[in-house]
Parts: structure tokens; sequence; C-alpha cells
């Protein structure tokens, strides 16, 4: 006789285990955060005494105190500035090369490929020595470009690649359509294969700008005063005279990622659709 | 529009050999197809002459002035593709109005050039919707329409039925010739299929591994193919080849021996390979005498029937009107239309008929 199928209880075992995981796993990556949260949080006096695990009188003092310092809204300028040029370089000069790649005529593509893939296998660290040497002998120490010039170069990179898949997508006959219809490859570029791949492009656009706006070890190395400072690095190096003013960090920190966590939020489905999906559908 | 000679042509991609050698001339508003196998380098030679790739070796030229050194756009050719390459991020309207808009028509005229094109492609209802919302017979219109809307000097279609369903392609092949017809633009279509180049064409050139096998009207072609290749590639159902050996009165084909008047065995060298059209073939009850097969298959098609047949080793299609009246399996006589017979030498080439 065939009854209604049994209930499948290792499915759910499964199912049930899973969410644990991932609530374990999310607990693991946000415990930092929330404890930059909660300290951020702390009156002064609690600051270095525990328990209570959560602030008994919970303060907005600290973010008071780090939105009033023109310090740290001269860092989050220089943030922006250096984020956004840094997205548009890349994007620019990605987006430029990679429909060379897709489309044009050219020798030695994948030669240009790999060797871009096998230089951003680098370690940052590793690079640091001699691009410090360089950023001085251009004489753009402490200065935006040093950093726009920098972060370019790593996110150059998988921008490249990300819009070279893109553009790929974009059928060969659309192009020789556009051609055929009166565009130059530059018109075909911006009236063709941009408008068809803003997914993708917004995409690597997000994580252009989170790299810069996260980045920390050449922001420390290539800067000396707040004239160029990003926030990461000018966060770390709030000192006071006699005390680390440890609340002020902690509010700062937290105010720092706010924005990363935004776009994240915002964009996720993005984010992952535009990094996997084709651009052209139907 | 404009007259198209093809001088020279070669095209190799990197050390593979697409086209070479290629002599061809397309009369001013010619409807001129390019038919062949796939990978017979047909598509290339219409990109070339759009200029979306570079000859190797050759030159083009329209009405007499060499394009070579000339882009799509000063070309001004219109193309059709295979999977209409519409832009599908742009209406219908955009779409139609886009190589206007790029040659920087004014506002007003295109506005009222791409409504009377949607008008006579019957998209009017359709002008605001995305490419995507289309059935495939109506992308096809729209890409069509763009095409034509500017009046280009040369019109190239790159298998542009294809696509579509058997009843929508006859259906498109119809207006395709009548649009034609209204806008004698010198056009170059290339189709695998011959019965689409058969029905369309005023001239054609069957190509085979980039180098033309014949240049001529479909009844040209059909009536008097060069070689073995163009006389199996058109017509359908296809050309039936027998291997023969010429001897005393006639042909041996199999255990038989089919007379053939001296005239025509004269040409002829010790082997040959015989070419016979299905509807070439006529059949009847075997009764003891003349050439004999077995009835093997029956297919009706309705208006006619297709018989296959069978000669010892050898099998014959064969093309009756109506039905045949003829039993399954029996043995049938076989009586040929007069001028049947094609001959052809070991390598493939045609012996021509001696007049008689």
């Amino acid at each position: 006789m065939h009854g209604p199928p049994p209930p499948v209880f290792g499915m759910n075992i499964g199912r049930v285990l899973g969410v644990w995981v991932a609530a374990l796993f999310a607990l693991w990556s946000l415990a930092p955060f929330l404890w930059q949260v909660q300290t951020s949080l702390r009156p002064d006096e609690y600051l270095a005494r525990l328990p209570p695990l959560l602030p008994p009188r919970p303060t907005l003092a600290h973010y008071r105190a780090v939105l009033a310092d023109p310090t740290f809204l001269r860092l989050v300028v220089n943030s922006l500035g250096v984020g956004a040029a840094t997205t548009l370089a890349s994007l620019l000069a990605g987006g430029f090369a990679a429909f060379a790649l897709a489309q044009l005529p050219a020798r030695g593509k994948g030669l240009v490929l790999g060797l871009t893939l096998s230089v951003s296998m680098l370690p940052a660290v590793a690079l640091l020595a001699p691009l410090f040497l360089l950023v001085r002998a251009l004489g753009l120490r402490d200065s935006w470009a040093a950093l726009v010039l920098t972060h370019t170069t790593f996110t150059l990179p998988l921008t490249l690649w990300t819009l070279t898949h893109f553009f790929k997508e974009i059928p060969r006959e659309l192009f020789h359509a556009a051609r055929v219809d009166g565009l130059s490859a530059w018109q075909t570029f911006w009236s063709i294969h941009l408008p068809l791949s803003k997914g993708g492009i917004a995409a690597c656009a997000i994580l252009n700008f989170i790299f810069s706006w996260n980045e920390f070890l050449m922001a420390l190395t290539f800067t000396t005063t707040d004239a160029s400072r990003t926030v990461p690095v000018g966060v770390a190096l709030f000192q006071g005279l006699h005390e680390t003013p440890f609340g002020d960090i902690a509010a700062a920190s937290v105010l720092v990622c706010l924005p990363v966590i935004l776009l994240a939020c915002l964009f996720q489905r993005g984010i992952v659709a535009g990094l996997t999906q084709g651009a052209v559908k139907g | 529009m404009a007259k198209i000679e093809v001088r020279g042509l070669g095209k190799a991609f990197a050390r593979n050999s697409v086209l070479s050698g290629l002599e061809l001339t397309i009369e001013d508003g010619e409807f001129f197809c390019l038919v062949g196998p796939s990978g017979c380098g047909k598509t290339t030679l219409l990109n070339l002459i759009a200029g979306l790739e570079e000859a190797s070796v050759g030159e083009i030229f329209f009405d007499g002035r060499p394009v070579g050194a000339l882009g799509p756009r000063e070309r001004d050719v219109a193309m059709v593709f295979q999977n209409y390459a519409l832009y599908p991020h742009k209406t219908v309207r955009e779409n139609i109005a886009f190589p206007l808009l790029v040659r920087g028509l004014p506002k007003d005229e295109i506005r009222s050039r791409v409504e009377r094109m949607a008008e006579l492609m019957g998209l009017s209802q359709a002008l605001e919707s995305r490419p995507a919302q289309l059935s495939g017979g109506q992308q096809q219109r729209v890409a069509l329409g763009r095409a034509l809307v500017r009046q280009p000097r040369v019109f190239l279609m790159d298998e542009p039925l294809s696509n579509l369903d058997a009843k929508l392609r006859a259906q498109m092949r119809m207006e395709l010739k009548k649009l034609h017809q209204d806008f004698p633009v010198t056009t170059l279509y290339v189709t695998h299929d011959q019965e689409e180049a058969m029905s369309l064409s005023d001239r054609m050139v069957i190509l085979k591994g980039g180098a033309p096998q014949q240049v001529g009207t479909p009844m040209e072609v059909y009536e008097n193919p060069a070689n073995l290749f163009v006389g199996q590639f058109i017509g359908k159902p296809p050309m039936n080849t027998l291997e023969a050996v010429v001897e005393g009165s006639g042909l041996r084909i199999g255990s038989q021996l089919w007379p053939l008047p001296d005239s025509m065995k004269a040409a002829l060298p010790s082997r040959v390979t015989v070419g016979l059209r299905p509807e070439h073939i006529l059949l009847e009850a075997y009764a003891g005498e003349g050439i004999c097969g077995r009835l093997e298959l029956i297919e009706p098609m309705g208006a006619e029937t297709w018989a296959e047949l069978s000669l010892g080793q050898e099998r014959l299609l064969c093309r009756i009107q109506g039905k045949t009246g003829l039993a399954l399996k029996s043995q049938v006589r076989l009586r040929f239309e007069p001028g049947a017979f094609y001959f052809f030498d070991a390598q493939g080439r045609r012996i021509s008929r001696p007049a008689s």
C-alpha cells in the first residue's frame, strides 16, 4: 500500500542543525562589532569594568564627542573622497580594458587576464615597501592621490575580471548591430555595453568603495597628517595625551562601519546577483 | 543602392583560411543569396561586406569604389542578424529609431519614419514594448524595420528566418520577397536552406568550404548544376546518385544494364556518377521489361508521394505526383523524364551533355 510518505526526520534535524550553525557563525562574526557597540554606549567610569556585561546607564556622550570633533569629520571626508575616486578610477580603467578584452580584436587577451589575476594574489604587505618608495618618488606622500592610485591597483583586477565576464555575455551580434547602425566602438561601449551591464557595474562599484573605505595598511603608510588620513587610520590613532579614549574610539568605529553595513544590506541581493548572473536575459 | 563587386577576397582566422580568392558581382537592386552548409564562410563574407571584419586579401567595391578602408557606418549598410540582435534595454520605438538617431536626423523626421515603418511591419501596437515582451516573429519584424528604416545602400541578412517556426518562416519569406519588390535595395541574404535561397533569390551563389561552386539564377542552378555538390545541395528531396560503369550499350548499375543512347555515351569516361532528380523518375508496375526496382517505402505528402526504391545495393528516392497506385514491396519499372540524367566524373565535376 502507498500511504503518505513518513516524515523525514533526518532532513528536519539537518535544517535545525543548519540554523544553529548559521547562528553560531553569525555570533562569532558579529561579536567584536557588538562588543564595540556596547563599549561605545558605556559611560567613562564603566569602560574598564566587567561586570556588568551591558552598560547600566547607556550614554551617547561618545558619539556626541566624536561627531563634534572636526578632525573626525575631516577623516570622513577623506575616506569618502578617496573611496569615490578609487571607485571611479577603477571602473573607468577596468571598464575600458574589459571592453577591449571582451569585444575588440586584440592579441594576448588571456595573458592580460592571467597577469592581472596573478598580481592580485600578491599580499599587500609584500608590495608596501616598493609602493612607499614609489609614492615618495612621485612626491605624493600624504595626498589623496597616493591612496587613490594604490587602492585602484588593488581593486582593478576584480573589476576587470567581473566586467570582462559581463561584456562577454553581451552577444557579439549586438555589438555588430550597433556598429552597422552607425556607432563607433567607443560609442557602443557607452550606449550598449554600459547600460546592459548595470548590475555588474553597480556590484563592482560597491565592492571597490568598501575596499577603499576599509583599507588600513596603505592608508597608514602613505599618510602622515589629517589632511589625507582616512577614517580607519584616524580612529586607530585617536590618542589622548595621558589616556586612550576607548569610548570615543568605539563610537567612531561603529560610525565607520555603518555606511558599509548599510551598503551591504541595501545591495546584498544586487551584489550576489551582479557577480553571478548574466547581463542579457531572454 | 549599390552594385557590389568582390575581387580576390580572402579571409583567414589565425591559420585557418575561411575564404580565398573569392570573385562575385552583385548587381544593383538584386536579391542575392549566399547559400551553403554551415562553416562554408557565408557569414564571414557578409561580415566582410558589412565592414565588421577586415579582409586578409582582396577588395570589395560598392559602385566601383573600394570600401576596404571604410567602417560599417561609412559603408551605409544595414544588417539583420540571425538572433535579431535587438537592443534589450530599448523599446521597439527606440530600437527602430536608433540608426536614425545615431545619424543625427531631426526628431520629427525620426518620429514619422519610425511610425511609418512600424505600420508597414504591423508593429504600431508594440512600439512601447521591449523586445523581450514580443514573439519571435515580432522581434524579427523589429529587426527588419530597424534595418529598412534608414534606406541603406546595401541590405545584409544573416539567416534572418532560421529561428522562426516553419509556418512563420514561410510567411516571413513571402513578406521579405514583397518587401524587396517594394524597396529594391541590393540585398545579400545568407542561408543554409536551399529552399529559402531558391524561393527568394534573383541569383545565388552556392558556397562550400569558402569556395564558390556556382553562381546563377535558381532555375539555372537547379537545371544545370556545375558539379555533384550543387546537384545534391539544390533540390528537395536531394538528387539521387548512382555509381555506374559505362559498358557496351549502356550503363552498368548494380546488376542491371541501363540503356543509353550512343550520342550521350560518347562523352563519358569509363566510370561515372549518375545524378537523378527524384522528380524525374516515373514508376509503373513491372512487366518483365526495362529497369526494375523494388518499392521499399512510401511517404504520402498529399499532393505528391515520396517513394524509396532499392536496386540491389543502391537506393533511389522518387517523387511522384499524386498517389503511386503501386503496392509496397512490389517490383516496379523505372522510366525517366527526357534529360533526367546528370553525369559527374570522379572529382564530382559535371560532364556536360552533348548537344542532341
